[in-house]
């Protein structure tokens, strides 16, 4: 964006006097664009580097599998060339491992497969309690309501469900009925679509009708 | 609630492979292993 000559812009050329209104409008739009950069959108948080913000979230146990050697260079200071393939849920990469491919996984489902009888093994693992949380709608604040409830879990044969049932022995009950969510592909744009339309939804029921909501 | 308190043994997330490979591969694990041992200390440390 060049600076015109004042005498330039005062030439009656229809040239000139576009370039003279496009000045114009540029002397216009500063101020805004400034106010908008500045004022209306400000950084309310320091920007983070991306080493620090892997370490501080509460995966660190997941990422030090794959994430953390792969970032940090310890997997080719060590030797070990990686590339890294994503699966959905510990099920599928059990299959994948039973299979050859990739050779070397993180599952949290040994057991399940060493039961359903293929030659697998555990390398190395850092988790040394489960944790195992379990949400709820509102009202429910001790074990003992969730006596007679459904529990969702992830998958059959997921680490999930061995959690719940270990659980329910732990605690000398039996499940009534474990329900194995059938739409794990599409789960989590399931969930953030859902998600997003709750937000959305008002409360009203005459804009709830509009919305073709369901009534609350 | 922890259910490593509970006294009962799960398995948590970790790394998993076949006999077969660690047999042919034996160098490719020990060197996952060493990575994944320095990534650990590494979190710890810093």
């Amino acid at each position: 964006m060049g600076i015109c000559k004042p005498s330039t812009l005062h030439r009656s050329t229809p040239q000139s006097s576009s370039r003279q209104s496009h000045e114009t409008s540029i002397r216009l739009i500063r101020p805004i664009q400034s106010y908008s950069t500045l004022v209306a959108r400000p950084r309310l948080t320091p920007r983070r580097s991306r080493g620090s913000r892997s370490v501080t979230r509460r995966s660190a146990f997941g990422k030090a599998m794959f994430g953390s050697p792969r970032r940090w260079g310890f997997s080719t200071s060590t030797g070990w060339k990686s590339s890294r393939s994503s699966f959905r849920g510990g099920q599928v990469a059990t299959q994948a491992l039973v299979s050859g491919d990739p050779p070397i996984v993180n599952i949290g489902t040994v057991v399940q497969a060493t039961i359903q009888g293929h030659n697998v093994v555990l390398v190395a693992a850092v988790e040394t309690k489960y944790d195992l949380i379990i949400f709820t709608r509102s009202g429910i604040t001790q074990m003992e309501q969730l006596r007679g409830k459904r529990l969702g879990i992830t998958g059959f044969n997921s680490a999930t469900h061995y959690a719940s049932i270990i659980l329910a022995q732990a605690f000398e009950r039996r499940l009534e009925r474990v329900h194995a969510d059938s739409r794990r592909p599409r789960h989590r744009a399931h969930r953030r679509r859902e998600f997003r339309r709750a937000r959305r939804t008002p409360t009203s029921p005459l804009r709830r009708r509009r919305w073709r909501a369901k009534p609350a | 609630m922890q259910i490593g308190d509970l006294g009962v043994e799960v398995q948590g997330n970790g790394f998993a492979t076949s006999r077969a490979y660690i047999a042919s591969n034996r160098d490719t694990v020990k060197s996952a292993l060493k990575g994944f041992v320095e990534a650990i200390y590494f979190i710890y440390a810093e």
